[in-house]
């Protein structure tokens, strides 16, 4: 009997059984729909993650003075003085300092506890944002005595309710400044945008810093290199120099946007593979499920397998026939899973705002899987029907 | 020439501590184009005796040939293909494929030994024919008469030409006039050639052979040969 003949044979006796062999598929086809579509739920989340990740910014390091933990000490601030000799690493297209406090802001009545950033003129071009309202800061803003400040949206809903605030004065800490412009929110499609609270920050030049602090420690560095650099080498390329510069025994950290990217999507994909493992393992039921309705179906068909040996069928005819009813099961339910599982993911990512993403690899290594699961489950029961004696079957009752 | 040699077969079946011998020291030939009865009581081993004919069953020790060749040292696929295309077993109990139409149940054979499907259908459907049963071939076996079963069994043991018809009991279960029907059958294939070994229980289906071997208790108690009057009935 030859491949196809064994298939059109074991699709008609599956026929015979509709309903059972469909509640059988189940379970291969929850298993199989629950791995596809959380794979590609997965890679669509972490698609859309790593799309607003990288909004933040291209090519963007900070370094900070950090706590040692062992030394039990902070290392030495970054000054503003430090940062020439940044200057010179090739990598190095632009550098941000920032100064980053908490001041109050007030107007008439109305007061808001808000976060200060000083700012030199490169950092919205580094940060990637724009002014949605009045306008940027110009360089005359910096080289002036000027008191002018760019704030927040949430700045302006809490201090002007339906007010334009452009042209307007407020008090930060009691020191007269004049709103210039208001930023534009970050433009996030992924559900980080539910996550994040509103920007509440107010942006001064970093020349009017010292008017609220005696210190002029930097509280950050933003570092745009001109291209993609190596995190490691890059990394150990600025904690050297900044320890030549501060001394051994100090302790700077430094961070990339594309190393924050790749840890998450490292997480992303943990966790996406312990889903899966655990959704797979509903395959490994619904393959029990399958040699489970298969001995019965041996059982059941005793008879016709007698009748089958008596008129010429062999032990690999048998063996055939059971194996395939097996894999044709599991991969029905597997394609009809795969079917599920792109339909589930494209309506999740139609609700969630995602790209929708449709894992190939998932598919191909689901259907393999299913595939495997009949092989394996079926082999079993197609055996113990092949090596039935011809007589005891045909005497079967 | 010998197409069927038994030599000194026995067959025993354990049963718990005693030994059933279902056939005891067996011995006979037969030749092509024979027509053979086997008789005897029910538990007489008729039945084991065909099985073992019909590959269906190895007997526990003793030799049989069949066309000169050791069925003894067949393996698996060998004794399937005989079965499939140079036996044609026709049962008591018909065993039919149930839900399964006249023509797939005759069919089945063909499956087995790779004809195409077109091939298939053709060849079931000019057995059916044969056997009187061409406007029912798409009936399954529960919209038949045991008459009507019993020749569809036929047609499925013919299908693929086979050698040898082994029936056994195929009248059992039939009022006598479908199992005089089927008796003619038995004999016009036996006319055009055939070998046909039968076991039956009744005196007047018997006679339709050229010879009656008559077993008690697992042995071979007479082989005659029936006067060619006596046939003509
Ligand atoms: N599978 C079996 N297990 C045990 N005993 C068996 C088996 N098949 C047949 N027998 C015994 O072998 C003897 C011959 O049986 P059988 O060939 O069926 O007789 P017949 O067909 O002549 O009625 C009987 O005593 C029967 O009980
Ligand atoms: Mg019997």
């Amino acid at each position: 009997m030859n491949f196809i003949e064994a298939i059109i044979q074991s699709l008609s006796n599956l026929k015979v059984n509709k309903l059972r062999s469909f509640l059988t598929m189940i379970g291969i086809v929850v298993g199989v729909a629950a791995v596809v579509g959380i794979i590609s739920m997965g890679q669509g989340a972490k698609e859309s993650i790593n799309k607003d990740l990288r909004s933040f910014g291209e090519n963007l390091w900070a370094m900070y003075a950090d706590y040692d933990y062992e030394k039990k000490k902070m290392a030495k601030p970054i000054y503003e003085s430090d940062l020439e000799i940044l200057e010179s690493i090739g990598e190095i297209e632009q550098i941000s300092p920032v100064f980053h406090f908490g001041v109050n802001l007030k107007r008439y009545n109305r007061s808001l506890a808000s976060s200060l950033l000083g700012i030199d003129e490169n950092y919205f071009m580094i940060t990637n944002r724009q002014v949605m309202m009045g306008r940027n800061f110009q360089s005359f803003d910096f080289e002036y005595n000027r008191y002018v400040c760019i704030v927040t949206e949430k700045v302006v809903d809490d201090l002007f309710k339906n007010e334009n605030p452009i042209g307007q004065e407020i008090k930060i800490n009691n020191i007269n400044f004049t709103v210039i412009g208001v930023l534009k929110p970050q433009q996030l499609e992924s559900f980080l945008s539910k996550l994040v609270t509103k920007e509440n920050n107010v942006f001064i030049p970093k020349r009017f810093v010292n008017r609220f602090q005696n210190s002029t420690e930097i509280s950050y560095v933003y570092i745009k290199t001109k291209e993609k650099v190596d995190y490691n080498e890059f990394k150990n390329k600025l904690t050297r120099i900044m320890l030549w510069k501060k001394g051994p025994g100090n302790k700077y950290e430094v961070a990339s946007m594309e190393q924050q990217i790749s840890v998450f999507s490292n997480v992303m994909n943990t966790v996406t593979m312990i889903i899966s493992i655990i959704a797979g393992l509903s395959l490994f039921v619904g393959g029990v499920g399958i040699m489970n309705i298969m001995l019965i179906s041996v059982t059941e068909r005793t008879k016709e397998i007698g009748i089958r040996k008596a008129v010429g069928a062999s032990r690999g005819d048998v063996l055939k026939q059971f194996l395939i009813e097996a894999i044709v099961l599991s991969s029905v339910g597997g394609t009809s899973g795969i079917v599920v599982g792109i339909l589930l993911s494209v309506l999740v990512a139609k609700v969630a705002k995602w790209p929708i993403t449709v894992s190939v690899t998932s598919i191909i290594l689901a259907f393999t899987f299913s595939f495997i699961i009949g092989v394996i489950f079926g082999i079993f029961p197609a055996n113990k029907a092949s090596r039935l004696n011809p007589i005891e079957c045909l005497h079967y009752e | 020439m010998e197409m069927i040699k038994i030599e000194n077969i026995t067959k025993t079946y354990k049963m718990g501590l005693i030994d059933v011998h279902a056939l005891n020291d067996v011995s006979f030939t037969i030749k092509k184009n024979e027509f053979v009865s086997i008789m005897g009581p029910s538990g007489s081993g008729k039945s084991t005796l065909m099985n073992i004919i019909g590959c269906l069953d190895t007997p526990t020790s003793g030799k049989y040939f069949l066309d000169d060749i050791s069925v003894e040292a067949m393996g698996d696929n060998d004794l399937a293909k005989i079965r499939n295309k140079k036996i044609g077993f026709v049962f008591q109990t018909f065993n039919l494929l149930p839900r399964t139409d006249a023509l797939k149940n005759v069919e089945l054979p063909l499956i087995y030994s790779g004809v195409s499907s077109k091939e298939r259908h053709r060849k079931a459907k000019e057995l059916l024919t044969n056997v009187g049963l061409g406007d029912r071939i798409n009936h399954n076996p529960s919209e038949l008469s045991g008459g009507q079963r019993q020749r569809v069994a036929i047609a499925r043991a013919l299908v693929n030409d086979p050698a040898i018809i082994l029936a056994d009991e195929p009248t059992g279960n039939l009022d006598s006039k479908a199992g005089e029907e089927i008796m003619e059958i038995f004999s016009e294939l036996h006319k055009k050639g055939a070998t046909i070994i039968l076991v039956t229980h009744e005196r007047y289906v018997a006679e339709f052979a050229d010879r009656i071997i008559h077993l008690f208790d697992g042995k071979i108690v007479s082989d005659e040969n029936v006067p060619k009057n006596n046939r003509e009935k």
